[in-house]
C-alpha cells in the first residue's frame, strides 16, 4: 500500500480511562469488529481483564474509508499501561506516528497520563488528545480541558470529546487520525528494517514478532537477521492483526504486521532490536534499543517443598513468552530450594506470582522484594546485589550505590502536605511542583526505588483516599549509606526475613519488623526471641510469650467429629509453616518486611 | 473390649442463655415444649434402632429438668419400651441446681434414672450472675440434699474454672464446697470460649479479662492434686470420680463406642457412621411431623480415621490406649503406622508406653491437642 494511505497510531490513557473500550468502538466502526461481539479485544489475558489493564500488546489494522473518498490502513498499536513497562511502552510509540491521548472527563489528567505524553513528545508523535466518558454526570469538561491545557501543554480546542461507551465522537476520532497523524515516510528502495516493538510465544509456530517496517519491504522467505543478536532466520510467514493472525505475501515499507521465522524463544527476537535483510543488510540499527532489565528482585519459593521442579517448569513456561523475566536457583535456610527472580518492577512481580499461582496451581511464599545495589568493596571491585543474601561484610564495603526513580505524583491540593509527609519519609528529593489547574497539584520527586517497594502505593492510596495517581522513571543511581539487618529466631539468623535498609532509618525500622513479626508469629510451647541486628549487634527485640498448655476442653459424643476436623485443620496449618530451628514461622512474616516503612 | 451402646436424649431448652453456652439450647417456653416432647416421644417410637441393647443412657441439654418429673418419667418408660435396656443400666439426666425440688427429683428416681449431674459451675455468686446461671450456691446444697432424699447415690458436680477474672484463690474455694457436698463424681472444666457465645464477642473486644497461662496451669494442678487427695481419681482430662463411679455413658463416648442420639441436635454413631439431627427445636418438630428425615449432617469415617479418633479419645483417658484391643477391634496395624509418632511424643516426654498400652503423661495431659494431632493425616 502507498505509505500516504497508511496511519500508524495507538491509544495513550491511564487505567480505566477506556482505552479498550474505545478500542473496540474503532474496530466496530471500520468493520474489524461486530458489535457487541468480543468485549474488548484487544485485551487478551484473563489476568488483564480482570484488572483492567493492558500487559502484553497487540495490535490491530482498521480499513477505513474516510471523508475524503479514500481508504486508508490504520494501524492501532495497542501499549501496556504500566509504570513498569515504560520501555516497551516506548518502543511501541515508535512503532507509532499519532496518539491518541484518552482523558477521563470525570478524573481529568493522571500521573500516568503525563509520562506517557511525555513519552510520546518526545519520540515527536503527533497527538490528539480525546476526552471520554463525557456522558457521565460526573464529567468535568472544563476542569479537565483546563488539566489538559496546564499539565499536558495541549492546545484544548483539539479535544475530541468522546464517549466511547455511547459511542460519541468516535468518527471523529477516525477523521482525526486519518489528517492529524502524519503518514510514514520511509525509505521503499533502503535496505529493509524494522522494529520489533514486541512479540509472543506461540506453541506450534515459535516466536510472533510483532514489527513495524521502516524502510523497505520484508515477505515470506527473506533471510533476515536480528541486528543485536546477530540471529539469522528464514521468514516462513509474514501477516497482519485482524486482531487475529491474517497471513498476507508481503509487509511494505510503514506497515505494521508479524513476522513468523521459526525462532525458538522471545530472548532471540529483543523487542527494539531492528530486523534486517542478511543479504542486503542496513549498516545502520533503528535507535532505542535496550535489554530489558529487571529491577526488582524476589525470592519465590513453594509452599510445599516437592514442589520446587513444578515451580521452574513454570517459570521456564513463563519465560518463554516474557524476555524480562530472570530467574536462578536459590536455597534459603528457612525456605528450603527456590529460585531468585527478577522482575522490571512490582507490578511485574505480583503478575507473574499470580500467573504462577493461578496458571500453575502453585502455592508461593515471596520474600521482601529487593532493587538492585551496586557496592564497591575493598580491591575497588563493584559488585551488583539483589539479595540482601549476599551483601558482602560492612567492613569490606568503601561505597554503595541505590537506584532512584524520578516520580510524578498528581493529587488533589489538600493531599500535597500528605504526599510530601510521606515523600520524605521515604528519603524523597523534592524537585518542584506544579498546579496545572488550582485544584490540582503535580509534585516531582527523587525516590530511592527501594523505598517504593515498602508498601509505597498502598500508602499513597490509603493516604489521599485513592486520590493520587503515581508514576515513576527510573532515574539512575545515586550513593547511599546503607546497611543490611538481619533477623534472629531463638538466636538463628532467618536469611530469608535479611534486608538492606538506609543506614541512619535503621533503628525504627529494625523495631517496627520485630514488633510486627512479634504479632504473626505464634506462640509457642517455649519462648521465642525475636532480635534484629546489624552484623552482631542487636538493635530491636522482643519476646513472645511461650504458652502453657492446650485448651483443656471437654468432649463428648455431640463434640467428637468438631474435635477431629479442628485438629485436621491444624494439622494442615502447620504444614505450612516453615520451620527456622525449632520456631514455626507462618508465610506472612515473611512478607513483614514490607510494612515497615513508616 | 466389649462393645457397649449409650444413648442419648438431648432436651433443647433452658431458662435463660448463659454466656460462656454454645450447646444446642433455647430460652423458650409454651405450647413448643410440649410440641417438643410429642416430637421426641415419635422420633423414639419410630427409630430403626429400637430393640438395640442399650448399656447406658444421658439425658442432657439444655436443661432435661426444664420438664416436668411426669414428662422425664413418659420419656423413660418409652424408651424402657422401645430399647433393650439393660437392668444395671446407669441412667443420668443433667439437672440445674434451680429447677429441682425433692418431689421432682424423687419421681425421677422411681421413673429409673440412678445417677444425675448438677451444672454447678461456681460457689460464688457474683461469678454465677455473670455467667447467667439462674441458680444461687445455696441452691445448690438444696438441690444436693434433695437429691440424696430422693434416694441418688451417684451424684456428679460440673465446676468451670478460669471464669473472668477468676483468682486462683476462688477456684480453690469453689472446688473445696463441692467436695463439702461429697458427690462421688466431679467434672472439672477449664472455660472454653467458644465462637457464637457472649463471652466469644466480649472477649474478641477486649472486654473480657480471662486468667493467664500460668493461673490456668496452677488451676488444673490444684484441681488434680485436691481432688486425689480428697479420693477422686482422676479418669479423663477433665473428670474425677469415687472408686467405681466413673461415668459409664462418657466412657462409651471416650471408647468411641457406638451411640443413638434423640432429639434436635442430638448426634448418633453406629458402625462407622456419625450424624446428627437437625438443630433448632422448631425445625425438629415439623420435621418429626412431615416424617421427613431428621438428619442434616453425616459422615462416614475410614478404617484409619477411626483409628485416629479412637487414639484421640483413648489419649483423654487416665487409663490411656491398650494396642492389642485396639488393634483387634480395627484388625490394622496400629502400632507399626504409627511407630514414627509414638516415638517423638514418647521423646517430648508427653507419652508413656508400657505392657502393651500408651497413655499421656501429666505435661502430656496440657497437650492433648497437640499430641492427639499427630495421629490424623493433616
Amino acid at each position: 500500500m502507498d505509505q500516504s494511505l497508511i496511519r500508524n497510531f495507538c491509544i495513550i490513557a491511564h487505567v480505566d480511562h477506556g482505552k479498550s473500550t474505545l478500542a473496540d468502538r474503532l474496530m466496530e466502526a471500520t468493520g474489524a469488529l461486530q458489535p457487541g461481539n468480543v468485549e474488548q479485544a484487544l485485551d487478551t489475558m484473563d489476568l488483564e481483564r480482570e484488572r483492567g489493564i493492558t500487559i502484553k500488546m497487540t495490535a490491530v489494522r482498521l480499513h477505513y474509508k474516510a471523508s475524503d473518498g479514500k481508504t486508508y490502513q490504520l494501524n492501532l498499536i495497542d501499549t501496556p499501561g504500566h509504570v513498569d513497562f515504560t520501555y516497551e511502552v516506548s518502543r511501541s510509540l515508535a512503532a507509532c506516528e499519532g496518539a491518541l491521548l484518552v482523558v477521563d472527563a470525570s478524573q481529568g489528567v493522571e500521573a500516568q497520563t503525563i509520562a506517557n505524553t511525555n513519552l510520546a513528545m518526545v519520540q515527536g508523535l503527533q497527538l490528539i488528545p480525546v476526552m471520554n466518558k463525557i456522558d457521565l454526570p460526573a464529567a468535568e469538561p472544563e476542569r479537565v480541558n483546563e488539566e489538559i491545557e496546564h499539565a499536558l501543554m495541549m492546545d484544548a480546542s483539539e479535544v475530541i470529546l468522546a464517549s466511547a461507551k455511547e459511542g460519541i465522537g468516535i468518527q471523529e476520532i477516525l477523521e482525526a487520525v486519518v489528517h492529524r497523524v502524519p503518514p510514514p515516510v520511509g525509505d521503499e528502495k533502503a535496505a529493509m528494517r524494522a522494529l520489533v516493538y514486541d512479540s509472543h510465544y506461540d506453541t506450534y509456530v515459535g516466536v510472533v514478532a510483532y514489527v513495524r517496517v521502516v524502510d523497505g519491504a520484508i515477505k515470506s522467505g527473506t533471510k533476515i537477521r536480528f541486528m543485536q543478536t546477530g540471529k539469522e532466520y528464514e521468514v516462513s510467514q509474514v501477516g497482519y492483526f485482524t486482531p487475529r493472525l491474517r497471513p498476507v505475501d508481503v509487509l511494505r515499507t510503514g506497515e505494521v504486521g508479524y513476522i513468523i521465522a521459526s525462532i525458538k524463544t522471545v530472548h532471540d527476537a529483543p523487542v527494539g532490536d531492528t530486523i534486517t535483510d542478511a543479504s542486503r543488510p542496513s549498516k545502520i540499527p533503528l535507535p532505542g534499543f535496550r535489554r530489558a532489565k529487571p529491577m526488582v528482585f524476589c525470592g519465590l519459593y513453594p509452599v510445599e517443598g516437592d514442589k520446587y521442579a513444578d515451580l521452574r517448569d513454570a517459570l521456564e513456561k513463563l519465560q518463554l513468552n516474557d524476555a524480562a523475566i530472570t530467574f536462578e536457583p536459590e536455597n534459603s535456610v528457612a525456605l528450603g530450594f527456590g529460585f531468585r527472580c527478577g522482575f522490571l518492577g512490582l507490578l511485574h512481580m505480583e503478575i507473574i506470582q499470580e500467573r504462577l499461582e493461578r496458571e500453575f496451581s502453585l502455592e508461593l511464599i515471596a520474600t521482601a522484594p529487593s532493587v538492585v545495589y551496586r557496592v564497591l568493596t575493598e580491591g575497588n571491585e563493584w559488585s551488583e546485589i539483589d539479595n540482601p543474601t549476599h551483601w558482602p561484610p560492612s567492613g569490606s564495603i568503601r561505597l554503595i550505590e541505590e537506584p532512584f526513580v524520578n516520580a510524578t505524583v498528581m493529587v488533589p491540593k489538600e493531599y500535597v502536605g500528605t504526599v510530601m509527609e510521606l515523600c520524605m519519609g521515604r528519603r524523597g528529593e523534592y524537585v518542584r511542583m506544579e498546579y496545572p489547574t488550582p485544584q490540582r497539584a503535580i509534585l516531582y520527586y527523587k525516590l530511592p526505588l527501594s523505598e517504593i517497594l515498602l508498601d509505597f502505593f498502598d500508602q499513597l492510596k490509603s493516604r489521599t483516599r485513592g486520590y493520587a495517581s503515581f508514576d515513576y522513571e527510573l532515574g539512575g543511581y545515586r550513593p547511599a549509606e546503607m546497611v543490611k539487618l538481619d533477623i534472629l529466631i531463638n538466636g538463628d539468623v532467618v536469611d530469608a526475613l535479611s534486608f538492606i535498609a538506609p543506614k541512619d532509618r535503621s533503628y525504627p525500622r529494625a523495631r517496627a519488623l520485630v514488633e510486627r513479626l512479634k504479632e504473626v508469629v505464634p506462640r509457642q510451647q517455649f519462648e521465642v526471641r525475636i532480635q534484629a541486628a546489624i552484623g552482631s549487634k542487636v538493635i530491636a527485640a522482643e519476646n513472645i510469650k511461650p504458652f502453657r498448655k492446650n485448651v483443656i476442653a471437654k468432649c463428648y459424643g455431640g463434640d467428637i467429629t468438631r474435635k477431629r476436623k479442628l485438629l485436621e485443620r491444624q494439622k494442615e496449618g502447620k504444614k505450612r509453616m516453615k520451620q527456622v530451628g525449632s520456631v514455626e514461622v507462618p508465610q506472612e512474616a515473611f512478607l513483614s518486611v514490607l510494612k515497615v516503612g513508616d | 473390649m466389649r462393645e457397649r451402646i449409650g444413648l442419648y436424649v438431648h432436651i433443647p431448652f433452658c431458662h435463660t442463655k448463659c454466656g460462656y453456652c454454645d450447646f444446642n439450647s433455647y430460652a423458650m417456653q409454651g405450647p413448643i415444649v410440649q410440641a417438643f416432647e410429642d416430637a421426641l416421644r415419635r422420633e423414639i417410637e419410630q427409630s430403626p434402632y429400637s430393640g438395640s441393647a442399650i448399656d447406658t443412657l444421658f439425658f442432657g441439654g439444655g436443661t432435661p429438668t426444664f420438664l416436668t418429673g411426669d414428662s422425664l418419667t413418659q420419656i423413660l418408660e418409652l424408651l424402657f419400651k422401645r430399647f433393650g435396656i439393660h437392668p444395671d443400666a446407669e441412667i443420668t439426666s443433667e439437672a440445674n441446681p434451680g429447677t429441682v425440688d425433692t418431689a421432682k427429683l424423687k419421681t425421677m428416681r422411681e421413673a429409673g434414672f440412678n445417677r444425675l449431674s448438677f451444672g454447678v459451675q461456681s460457689f460464688d455468686a457474683a461469678e454465677l450472675k455473670r455467667m447467667e446461671r439462674i441458680h444461687s450456691p445455696e441452691e445448690v446444697f438444696t438441690a444436693v440434699m434433695a437429691a440424696r432424699e430422693a434416694g441418688f447415690d451417684n451424684l456428679n458436680l460440673d465446676l468451670i474454672y478460669a471464669l473472668p477474672d477468676q483468682p486462683l484463690e476462688r477456684w480453690q474455694a469453689n472446688l473445696l464446697k463441692a467436695i463439702q457436698l461429697q458427690p462421688e463424681h466431679l467434672s472439672l472444666y477449664g472455660l472454653m470460649l467458644e465462637p457464637n457465645t457472649r463471652f466469644y464477642h466480649l472477649y474478641q473486644k477486649g472486654r473480657l479479662r480471662l486468667p493467664d497461662d500460668e493461673t490456668q496451669l496452677a488451676m488444673h494442678a490444684f484441681a488434680r492434686a485436691c481432688a486425689q487427695e480428697h479420693g477422686y481419681q482422676p479418669y479423663e482430662i477433665s473428670n474425677y470420680a469415687k472408686p467405681g463411679r466413673e461415668c459409664q455413658h462418657n466412657l462409651i463416648y471416650w471408647h468411641n463406642m457406638p451411640y443413638f442420639g434423640f432429639g434436635p441436635g442430638a448426634v448418633s454413631y453406629w458402625e462407622g457412621a456419625r450424624w446428627t439431627n437437625i438443630k433448632h427445636p422448631r425445625e425438629y418438630i415439623r420435621r418429626v411431623k412431615e416424617g421427613e428425615p431428621l438428619g442434616f449432617e453425616s459422615e462416614r469415617l475410614t478404617g484409619w480415621e477411626r483409628v485416629a479418633e479412637t487414639i484421640m479419645l483413648g489419649l483423654r483417658l487416665e487409663a490411656g490406649i491398650d494396642w492389642e484391643a485396639l488393634e483387634t477391634r480395627f484388625q490394622l496395624p496400629i502400632r507399626s503406622h504409627y511407630a514414627e509418632v509414638l516415638i517423638a511424643l514418647e521423646s517430648r516426654g508427653w507419652l508413656q508406653q508400657q505392657n502393651g498400652s500408651a497413655r499421656l503423661t501429666e505435661e502430656g495431659f496440657l497437650w492433648h491437642s497437640e499430641a492427639a494431632a499427630a495421629f490424623f493425616e493433616g
